[in-house]
């Protein structure tokens, strides 16, 4: 990195963290600080966008497309479809009931126990992701970097607290209007020096043509194979359900439409995300897929991830690395001559070139699982998926000076807004839920919003720390996933009973609740099924049993 | 939307969210088909 790189990195960081904290002074009033209730529909939809994308959503999600193509685009086609629910549903009866949390409408629909125990759903598996929010991005970054991964998830994790302490809901809103705008600007000008480096005599046509051969253009899957995790239908069945429990229940979301200054203002919010969520998602990925492009006429190496193809040098291993190496040279030439051809080629040549690059592309693939397997051997310990690396290793290898500072900055811009409103969440429902709620007097506002402001920081220092301790842990991502999986089926089942089944009620609903959480954890240890269906699992049991014990209370 | 009552004016809302969406899955049939 240049010190050029360094300034762009530093004063983008800095002008956001001094912006929050200056634009949000004196705010002292608890609707102020946690709720921000004055936002108009686009902060609305800037801020919900933003809290969703985090810096995985920008480092990862163009390694996918480099090497599975744009099929992921489909997970995201349920999610207009659940925020025009959200918007009829959800967000009259939070506005009406002027609530801070969603969790304080479940005790006015059913019970103070209900309420509390979603809320402390919520925290633990929203607790344990802020960490991992802060850790995901700050290990890619000190692998490639060399930076270290513990001051690396320091900083990030202080900065975040800096402005969320200060000024609450409004400064994470502020914020991530700024952090918003270095995302977008950041992929766009990827987008665009990917563009420019294209080889004379290919354009962006021949780029989605050669694409397009390479298997990286197969958008949409209308097969019903349950292996396959993204396709059409699992899209807009799964994706549907899954959106409604994230944007529905989880009050790092509800929080960022609850600051609209009227039901008109957040519906608009949500709708702004309903109609550019797709798009953004096909254009992220589109930029993985340039990358592809690039590296079809550039070499790369085998193995994405530094950390993975160091831990070959010196083992017994190297010489079977070396090997692979070369033969994945030889690929690399034989490809880049069939797709100069391809472009030139007449419709009957084509098809016969096409089958050719499929054959390579297999080969390769095949040469990339082979150096997995070897990296493996010499180092049973290191990530050797490298998908997350793609992308950083073109910004740092291919990017000209200043631009690695600007996408250095989008990922911790990203890293930080979504650790931000799941900060101010945490203390929210705290505060409101957990604090509040028990205290036997009423206090002042001066006194809530500090005890927020403590809140906000202690959830801080529990997320930076379990960031830093997160690399004691083997697939810990992926254990905080399953927490997910495990509490959100139940939390969003309890929510439909509330706005969808009149007649079920308290009693009824939490020896529901408790049972299915119960039965999900059975559910995990004894392996019934896929992590990820444990949500539609949760979600339906909870619907069922509540409902039978309802009627079977009502018969006798 | 001059003369339309606010629930009219959401609806018309609601369906151009569901067909700029269905749009968008046409676009990629079609950039699929013709790639």
């Amino acid at each position: 990195m240049q010190w050029v790189d360094w300034l762009v990195l530093i004063l983008a960081m800095l002008f956001i963290v001094v912006y929050g904290t200056w634009k949000t002074r004196g705010r002292n009033s608890v609707q102020d600080f946690l709720k921000g209730n004055d936002s108009s529909w686009f902060t609305v939809g800037l801020s919900v966008m933003a809290t969703q994308a985090s810096a995985i959503t920008f480092l990862s999600t163009p390694g996918q497309a480099f090497h599975d193509g744009m099929g992921f685009v489909q997970f995201y086609f349920g999610l207009p479809i659940a925020m025009i629910i959200i918007c009829l549903v959800f967000i009259p009866i939070y506005h009406k009931l002027n609530v801070y949390t969603a969790y304080e409408f479940l005790e006015s629909r059913f019970d103070l126990k209900t309420r509390t125990l979603t809320a402390g759903l919520f925290l633990i598996q929203r607790g344990l992701s802020a960490g991992i929010t802060i850790f995901a991005p700050a290990i890619i970054l000190s692998a490639v970097l060399g930076w270290n991964l513990l001051w690396l998830n320091i900083i990030i994790g202080t900065l975040v607290v800096i402005y969320t302490v200060s000024g609450g809901t409004k400064a994470v809103n502020v914020t991530q209007k700024q952090q918003m705008a270095v995302m977008i600007g950041g992929m766009a000008v990827a987008f665009m020096i990917l563009m420019y480096s294209l080889p004379d005599g290919i354009n962006f046509g021949n780029a989605m043509q050669i694409a397009a051969a390479s298997g990286k253009m197969n958008i949409l899957d209308f097969s019903f194979d349950f292996e396959n995790r993204y396709t059409f239908w699992s899209g807009i069945i799964g994706g549907t359900f899954l959106a409604l429990s994230y944007f529905g229940t989880d009050q790092s979301q509800v929080q960022r439409y609850l600051s609209g200054k009227s039901v008109k203002e957040s519906q608009m919010g949500m709708i702004m995300n309903g109609l550019l969520k797709v798009p953004m998602q096909f254009f992220i990925l589109l930029v993985g897929v340039m990358v592809f492009i690039f590296y079809q006429f550039n070499s790369s190496p085998l193995n994405f991830n530094p950390v993975a193809s160091k831990s070959i040098v010196g083992s017994a291993f190297e010489q079977e690395f070396k090997k692979l190496e070369e033969e994945q040279s030889a690929n690399f030439q034989q490809k880049k001559s069939l797709v100069y051809r391809y472009t030139e080629a007449t419709q009957t040549e084509k098809a016969n070139i096409r089958a050719q690059i499929n054959s390579l592309n297999q080969q390769e693939r095949h040469l990339r699982d082979e150096a997995q397997a070897v990296i493996k051997k010499a180092n049973p310990l290191v990530e050797t998926n490298d998908k997350d690396y793609v992308f950083i290793h073109f910004i740092l290898h291919h990017l000209p000076k200043g631009v690695i500072g600007l996408l250095l900055a989008m990922a911790l811009c990203a890293a930080m807004s979504s650790t931000s409103s799941e900060l101010n969440a945490l203390a929210t429902t705290t505060t409101i839920d957990l604090y509040k709620r028990n205290q036997k007097t009423e206090r002042s506002d001066d006194h809530y919003v500090k005890v927020s402001k403590w809140f906000t920081l202690l959830w801080g220092i529990l997320a930076i720390t379990f960031a830093c301790v997160a690399d004691l842990f083997d697939n810990l991502i992926q254990l905080v996933n399953i927490i997910g999986s495990i509490f959100y089926g139940n939390v969003l089942g309890i929510f439909l009973l509330a706005f969808f089944f009149k007649t079920v009620q308290s009693r009824a609903v939490f020896i529901a609740a408790i049972i299915t959480q119960i039965i999900v954890v059975l559910g995990w240890w004894f392996d019934w099924m896929p992590y990820l269906w444990l949500n539609l699992f949760g979600c339906v049991l909870v619907i069922v049993l509540a409902s039978t014990l309802q009627i079977t209370k009502r018969v006798s | 939307m001059k003369g339309l009552t606010e629930k009219s004016k959401w609806q018309r809302v609601y369906t151009i969210v569901l067909v700029l969406n269905a749009v968008y899955i046409l676009i990629f049939y079609l950039l699929m088909k013709l790639l």
